[in-house]
């Protein structure tokens, strides 16, 4: 059974603010939103720099009726892109009425947060009992169960780890499971956090820059971390036209390959990359060359770009070269588990609104590149067909294909 | 329900040993236990395949080649694009995180071994094992009380859909001293997490074409993997069952129970159960705390039942399976408002 499978509901919260409007207006105007990080004393590593949610998010965090005093950062930005989701997709719940559907989120180190603070008190001599309230955020598995107890979801709730391509694994098996009849409607998404941990960790193994991140520029040395939450509702087109629901694009692929090769760097030869662009395009059933525009996984850093070049072209043959690109975690950083999902809704709105962003603080693209990048401003053109990537530790490797929704 | 997915072999290790054999000992109450940072994994594995990796990423890689080897699988001979491997964890590499998080808030952090970071992402043990065994297809690492039964249902599925033909899938936990702090509050006997335990245990999920074609032995049939988070207050007054598609009275067929030690997961599993008595035993207690690692030994001990019941008849002292029983089930009630059950046939 093959069904037609469309996004009906998309919430998303990053450094950028929260909300599609707030996203679509910085990606129109080209703005960042980069800075010194808060969160934690960032002085002893490589970089300052981070793109962390604005800590106002945070104040005064209700979520019904349910005891949040011992939600961590990562429950609380699922909760708020969950809930936007929810409502844009025009989802009532009530405590009579539970949304019966699943919810699959990616996340690489969701539960991190958590679990350093109680970890790092029991270390340093501190009173860690106090902490243990906050202990059960420390698997991401409770960061789920926190909130579909909110939001009274109730079915299979799972959180998969495929590092940075984590979320959009999420929609991946998420979207196969309603095309094949498995499921009609469901929930997925993903979400990661700031913390010391995965930030010294980046540090320690030379992949951030103290400069901007500059993907695929001749100069560029490295990426920069952020956080954030994105979720989508996804249905099938029946069960979305049964209950009047707002279709906002359609999935029509998805591939993953997995490379085999190395756990942090990604095969130079690209070929499982390029396997899971491909396994996409079959998918879809589509000729490469009517793709309009690529999100690219971009992360700045000297392998990931040429490697994903490379996947390009053994993928989409010559249009890899003609395609408009861009990446755009120069403008909210590597959400890594969550940058899958917030680059799917970044490919929607690219979608909506006809325009394809900017992939800023690029300087010379880098000859090994051999794309056409997107500069100079977001740009205006026709955009029916987006192809979005996801790579990640250990070889991960994910593409989706979005299309404008036509009835 | 599920048709044409085969198991067609097991592997398992841990602290109390490794094989069949060792499982049979320790499912006689024989175990010879140790912990797993004295298991010599030399004996088992090549570990320059693994070097500098995590208990877990060992376990895990362990108990797969030991399931290749019983499945009598050589992935240099398959196509091994349509190979996958799925691993479930709870905590994943505990043991790094921790060292590293120490020496990073005990020493220079720009000092830390950028190993010990790479090496405690989760997704890490899965990767070691793609890695190591040549393995290009779907990999993906599932996280919580109930992944096994979580991995076993995206295997399956893709296994059905045709995108794979063989996916190993397995469970790995390995303790920490510092877990048992973290579970402290709110597990009813939290020294039992104070024991040791550490090991991995996978099973060969392969598509009944491909298994004929090779001449593969068979040990049961995967037909369901079901999954919902709800906890008790959800459960009691939604009138949510896991066995809509399942008659669980047949005398034909057979259910395990496990239950996590705290209230909740205990009261789950007698609201699931609630008017099943015959045909049922609670085998909470076999693998004790284990979190995926006992996921991946109970799942193992269903298949073999499924496949064997007189078998296990003395060993777990359930008379009922001398009968005639061609299905069992498992039913995990776990922290968390997990809820799973996976059936295991002899019938295709």
């Amino acid at each position: 059974m093959k069904r037609r499978v469309v996004i009906t509901g998309m919430g998303i919260i990053t450094s950028l603010g929260r909300g599609i409007d707030v996203t679509t207006q910085a990606l129109k105007e080209g703005r960042s939103n980069i800075k010194r990080i808060n969160s934690f004393e960032p002085t002893s590593h490589k970089t300052t720099l981070g793109g962390e949610v604005d800590p106002l998010q945070f104040e005064n965090f209700s979520a019904g009726d349910v005891d949040v005093r011992f939600w961590d950062r990562s429950s609380k930005l699922l909760f708020k892109a969950t809930s936007d989701a929810l409502k844009s997709a025009g989802i009532q719940n009530s405590k009579q009425h539970p949304i019966r559907a699943s919810f699959i989120a990616g996340t690489t180190l969701g539960g991190m947060l958590a679990s350093q603070s109680f970890h790092r008190a029991a270390l340093t001599g501190m009173n860690y009992k106090d902490r243990a309230p906050f202990v059960s955020d420390a698997l991401a598995t409770h960061q789920l169960l926190h909130i579909s107890e909110a939001l009274n979801i109730l079915g299979e709730t799972l959180i998969l780890n495929n590092a940075c391509a984590s979320s959009l694994s999420a929609i991946g098996l998420t979207y196969e499971r309603i095309r094949g009849g498995d499921c009609d409607v469901a929930i997925a998404g993903g979400y990661e956090v700031m913390s010391d941990f995965t930030h010294a960790g980046f540090n320690v193994l030379q992949l951030v820059t103290s400069d901007a991140c500059r993907p695929f520029d001749k100069g560029r040395t490295g990426l920069i971390l952020g956080e954030g939450a994105g979720v989508l509702v996804i249905e099938t087109l029946e069960h979305a036209i049964l209950r009047k629901a707002p279709v906002i694009a359609e999935i029509i692929g998805y591939g993953q390959a997995s490379d085999a090769y190395h756990l942090t760097k990604p095969d130079p030869n690209a070929l499982g990359a390029s396997r899971a662009i491909k396994a996409a395009v079959d998918q879809a059933e589509i000729d490469p060359g009517v793709i309009d525009y690529v999100n690219a996984h971009g992360t700045g850093t000297l392998a990931n770009d040429v490697m994903e070049a490379k996947a390009l072209h053994l993928a989409l043959g010559t249009h890899a070269s003609k395609v408009p690109l861009s990446s755009t975690k120069p403008f909210m950083g590597h959400l890594l588990g969550a940058a899958g999902v917030v680059e799917t809704i970044v490919s929607v709105i690219a979608i909506k609104e006809q325009l394809a962003p900017e992939n800023l603080n690029l300087r010379e693209l880098d000859s090994e590149c051999k794309l056409n990048v997107i500069r100079s401003g977001a740009q205006k053109f026709a955009i029916k067909t987006v192809l979005s990537n996801s790579f990640g530790f250990g070889g991960s490797n994910a593409a989706i294909l979005l299309k404008e929704f036509i009835g | 329900m599920y048709s044409g997915v085969a198991i067609t072999g097991v592997g398992m290790m841990g602290d109390w040993g490794a094989g069949k054999d060792d499982f049979s000992s320790l499912l006689l109450g024989h175990p010879t236990l140790t912990t797993i940072d004295k298991f010599d994994f030399d004996s088992h594995i090549d570990t320059s395949l693994l070097r500098r990796a995590d208990y877990i990423s060992l376990c895990a890689f362990t108990a797969a080649e030991m399931a290749l080897r019983d499945a009598k699988i050589s992935i240099k001979q398959e196509d091994s694009t349509r190979i996958g491997a799925i691993l479930g964890t709870a905590h994943g590499p505990l043991h790094y995180s921790f060292d590293y998080h120490e020496s990073l808030v005990t020493g220079d952090p720009k000092m830390v071994s950028p190993m010990f970071f790479s090496d405690s992402i989760p997704n890490a043990p899965v990767s070691h094992i793609s890695t190591a065994l040549g393995i290009h297809g779907y990999t993906i690492t599932t996280q919580g009380y109930c992944a096994v039964t979580q991995g076993l249902k995206i295997a399956a599925e893709r296994i059905q859909r045709g995108a794979l033909d063989v996916c190993l899938v397995g469970g790995a936990d390995v303790n920490h001293g510092f877990l048992a702090k973290l579970y402290g509050g709110c597990v009813a006997h939290p020294k039992k997490i104070t024991t040791a335990f550490g090991g991995s245990g996978f099973l060969i999920l392969e598509s009944l074409d491909h298994a004929q074609k090779r001449g593969a032995v068979t040990y049961a049939y995967l037909e369901q993997a079901v999954m919902i988070t709800a906890k008790y207050g959800v459960l009691s007054s939604q009138h949510v069952s896991l066995f809509d598609k399942i008659d669980v009275h047949n005398p034909s067929k057979y259910l395990l129970s496990v239950a996590d030690d705290d209230k909740d997961s205990k009261l789950r599993r007698d609201y699931f159960l609630n008017g099943i008595s015959d045909h049922h035993t609670d085998c909470s207690s076999i693998f004790g705390y284990g979190f995926a690692a006992a996921e991946s030994f109970q799942s193992i001990l269903t298949v073999l039942i499924a496949q064997s019941p007189q078998m296990f008849s003395s060993s777990l002292g359930i008379t009922e399976l001398t009968r005639a029983i061609n299905n069992v089930s498992l039913l995990r009630t776990a922290f968390a408002g997990g809820n799973s059950l996976v059936v295991f046939s002899q019938n295709v």
